[in-house]
């Protein structure tokens, strides 16, 4: 009971000392609101306040229980003292009768099936994996640590900051109940809008929609932030309408924190950005008022909120939008192709057409992780909203939000345009109240989890239960946890069996939330990656250095030496695993004076000058023209050949050589080299292993779903690893000897 | 690689017509076209290497025996044996044929097989060990 109260107080702790900020700083702009409104923006802005305050102090290495206390005491009491906690605007007109009562019997249930799951031990894969990973391993260094080997943990994280604080006093489910209130919140918004345009049916319609939708319900419950982003799009969006109609200067303040705050929470959020600039520009310029002040000022706070987090990756990382944009911002910690991958990846799920997208997203949600109801098959529908004004900013709003889901097809993705969505459908009903109660109600009915099953796909992402005793912790969490995710065990087998400061590599994602090791994982970093190369190399006679590209040319005197690229390969990188200069039959030793080059990937050029079969340089994107690996030899080398050697993987790829004469002028010196064959002749596995000790790694965890997974069970002596743990013939831990 | 029957890990080398044994068995029953799955530590200066029986009561039922030993499906021997008993097959394999990266696929066909007159299942011979040497 005394972690059920740890949690519930860690949670309440953070989302009252924010709220408390969003009332002070609501009474300081003296707006005039609705008391609703003013509780639920104080909330809104309070957290984004908040989280701003956590960066700075997580930056300062002080993020710590003691000063959260004092911080939350401070800015609660002085809340209270001001009387900032007491609003003061007038109340909405009451609800019907009917519309409350359809709104208090949905939301009830669906309250009591989310509330308990959010309190139940957190078990989401990315939120073991990273949102909470990132979280733990903040709260251990009580403030931001340098991650290279993680790409996850550069993205914006505002939300995982209030995760932070709440992680502190009440661990993972504090955090998870912290993104619950921002469920709740938008529910009451959304609410609330509706009672501000006039129609509450609509707002409790709209509200019904969106918190019984299952993807929304798994969503908000757990330590994502899909959730928190459609809170933040939907008070932008409200508080913009509400601009619209006053004007007040004020009303810029929060708005500029709110889309500052998007992109902080989430990239794909940036959208916020040219959103409520655009309006507040285009609202401006019709009225013929001034449109470069007020988008100046807006953009100015929005900016206190970005700009801290693409300061920190580029100063950690080399690249403010760290892990995309690396072509703009080339680094060694994320690849090219890594990012380009993804994309490709996140743009299909594995869809076979687009037109699989309606049912998936509204019905079955086994593809698209997360299914919104069948209600959403209206959606069309929705488009008679566009008659009324209301409608037609709806529908502008839901457009903008909506966009990042044409590069991440995820249904979860569609969460921000959800809230717009919701009401759009709901505005198309306004007239026809009883229908619009009949839906409400049908919806609710629809995604109540008992009701799911008999139409969703099997595996469709969703809450199926109400885990009651492992909310309460009358289930021990291990248990709760262990029989929910394999990996959860597996991180467990390195836990015990992995001394404390060890790296663990495994290839697929682990839950870094329950680890206090740095588990570097296959995809998630260009060192992880490359690690992956090599651990691929002995197993795949593709990867291994077996093509030899010979230049013999008449013996010369030259500077330095480099390979080109000249082809443009549709679907291979380049590589060279070993570059040798050879002088007659022989090797010309390298030396400590040569300086070796690359473009792309300057960073691992070493590796093709280590003679290890194992490891290669790569350029980690496509092959194409000017590409180039170079050696300068620092002085005049007589020298008659140069041997590039690779793997077949480069079929698409095409070099010629180019040498600097002591005139120091570059010439092309041939544009073809001869191609021979050498079969590996030796087993490459140990050569594997002692490159990743090289780097600092002992362990490796391998699942029985990874590629080529029995080679390491059957072949560990060949590996020179022993297998020290296994749990359930589904994970094997090794140790690296 | 050297694959004793009697190892745990025996089955997982076992790609076809090995009759599964108990843990512990030193041989096993196999059928026409016994094949393994055995990796090369290098592709040179290997041979191949195998220890198998043909058992006497068999051996009076089928008459003289033809095996025929291959390597990733090319052949490397065939070999008369006109006597039962204990045999020992060793012959170098040509390094082209092997690869480090992936198992090789070693089998042994025997063209007649010996029919149990009790329940009439049939089988080749008797596979004690079998692998890679240097």
């Amino acid at each position: 009971m005394r972690a059920v109260l740890a949690i519930l107080f860690g949670a309440s702790f953070t989302v009252v000392t924010a709220w408390s900020i969003g009332a002070i700083l609501l009474r300081k702009l003296s707006l005039a609101l609705y008391r609703v409104e003013e509780r639920l923006f104080a909330f809104m802005l309070g957290s984004a306040c908040l989280s701003a305050i956590i960066f700075a102090l997580a930056a300062l290495k002080l993020v710590r229980r003691g000063v959260l206390l004092a911080l939350g005491i401070l800015v609660i009491g002085y809340a209270f003292y001001s009387g900032a906690h007491r609003p003061k605007g007038h109340e909405f007109p009451a609800l019907p009768r009917r519309w409350k009562w359809v709104f208090a019997a949905a939301f009830s249930f669906f309250t009591v099936l989310y509330f308990i799951n959010a309190l139940a031990p957190e078990v989401s894969p990315d939120g073991m994996a990273y949102h909470l990973g990132e979280v733990a391993k903040y709260a251990r260094a009580h403030g931001f640590v340098r991650i290279t080997t993680n790409l996850y943990g550069n993205l914006s994280q505002g939300i995982e900051l209030l995760f932070l604080h709440a992680f502190l006093f009440g661990k993972h489910s504090a955090a998870a109940l912290v993104h619950y209130s921002f469920l709740l919140c938008l529910a009451f918004l959304m609410l609330a809008y509706g009672r501000r345009i006039g129609h509450p049916g609509v707002g409790v319609a709209g509200a019904v929609f969106l918190y019984a939708s299952p993807v929304v319900g798994i969503d908000g419950t757990i330590a994502y932030n899909d959730v928190a982003v459609a809170a933040i799009a939907f008070a932008l969006f409200y508080l913009l309408q509400i601009w619209d109609q006053e004007r007040g200067a004020n009303l810029l303040v929060p708005i500029g924190i709110l889309t500052g705050f998007a992109f902080a929470t989430k990239y794909t959020a940036f959208v916020a950005v040219p959103y409520a600039l655009g309006f507040i520009a285009w609202k401006q310029w019709r009225a013929r008022q001034a449109v470069f002040r007020p988008v100046l000022a807006t953009a100015a706070l929005a900016l206190v909120f970005i700009a801290p987090w693409l300061l920190k990756n580029w100063i950690w990382v080399d690249n403010p939008f760290s892990p995309f944009a690396n072509r703009l911002f080339p680094n060694p910690y994320v690849h090219v192709s890594f990012e380009e991958d993804y994309r490709r990846m996140e743009q299909t799920y594995g869809l076979t057409s687009r037109w699989q997208i309606p049912w998936q997203v509204t019905v079955k949600g086994d593809i698209l992780a997360g299914f919104f109801g069948p209600l959403f098959l209206l959606t069309p529908l929705a488009l008679l909203a566009l008659r009324q004004r209301a409608g037609r900013q709806l529908w502008l709003a839901a457009l903008i939000f909506g966009l990042p889901f044409y590069a991440n097809v995820g249904a979860r993705f569609l969460i921000p345009a959800a809230p717009f969505v919701s009401l759009a459908l709901a505005l198309t009903f306004a007239n026809v109240e009883s229908l619009l109660l009949v839906l409400a109600l049908a919806h609710a009915i629809s995604c109540w989890p008992r009701v799911e099953t008999r139409y969703c796909g099997s595996t469709a992402w969703r809450l199926y239960e109400i885990p009651y005793k492992a909310a309460l912790r009358i289930e021990a969490e291990q248990a709760f946890i262990s029989r929910r995710s394999v990996q959860y065990n597996e991180t467990q087998l390195i836990e015990r069996l992995v001394p404390s400061g060890e790296r663990v590599f495994s290839f697929g994602q682990m839950t870094d939330a329950y680890s206090r090791h740095e588990i570097l994982v296959s995809f998630q970093a260009a060192f992880n990656q490359v690690v992956t190369d090599i651990l691929w190399t002995p197993i795949f006679n593709s990867f291994q250095p077996t093509r030899l590209l010979t230049f013999r040319f008449s013996p010369r005197q030259l500077r330095a030496v480099r390979v080109v690229q000249t082809e443009r390969a549709r679907d291979v990188q380049w590589g060279v695993s070993e570059l040798r200069v050879l002088d007659g039959a022989n090797e010309v030793p390298r030396l400590p004076g040569w300086r070796l080059r690359a473009h792309p990937n300057p960073w691992d050029v070493q590796m093709a000058f280590d003679n290890s079969p194992v490891t290669r340089w790569r350029s980690w994107q496509l092959a194409e023209p000017g590409m180039f690996i170079q050696v300068d030899f620092g002085q005049a080398q007589e020298l008659d050949a140069v041997v590039v050697e690779c793997s077949d993987e480069g079929y698409q790829t095409k070099i010629k050589l180019e040498g600097l004469d002591p005139q120091g002028k570059w010439a092309s010196i041939l544009n073809q080299p001869v191609e021979t064959s050498r079969p590996t002749r030796v087993n490459l596995r140990r050569a594997a292993s002692e490159e990743l000790k090289a780097r600092g790694i002992h362990y490796i965890l391998v699942e029985k779903n990874d590629f080529r997974s029995e080679d390491f069970q059957v072949y560990a002596g060949l590996w020179g690893m022993k297998c020290i743990g296994e749990w359930n013939s589904a994970g094997w831990l090794y140790h690296i000897e | 690689m050297f694959i004793e029957m009697s190892s745990p890990d025996a089955s997982w080398h076992i790609v076809k017509d090995v009759e599964p044994g108990a843990t512990g068995d030193q041989w096993r029953w196999t059928k026409q076209n016994p094949s393994l799955k055995i990796l090369a530590v290098t592709t040179q200066n290997l041979k191949l290497s195998v220890d198998f029986s043909l058992w006497d009561v068999a051996f009076r039922q089928t008459g003289p025996v033809e095996l025929t030993f291959l390597v990733n499906g090319k052949t490397l021997d065939k070999i008369r044996y006109t006597t039962p008993g204990q045999k020992h097959f060793e012959k170098p394999i040509p390094p082209e044929w092997l690869t480090t990266d992936v198992e090789s696929i070693v089998s042994i066909s025997i063209d007649k097989l010996y029919t149990a007159p009790e329940d009439g299942v049939k089988f080749g011979f008797i596979l004690s060990r079998i692998g890679f040497v240097r």
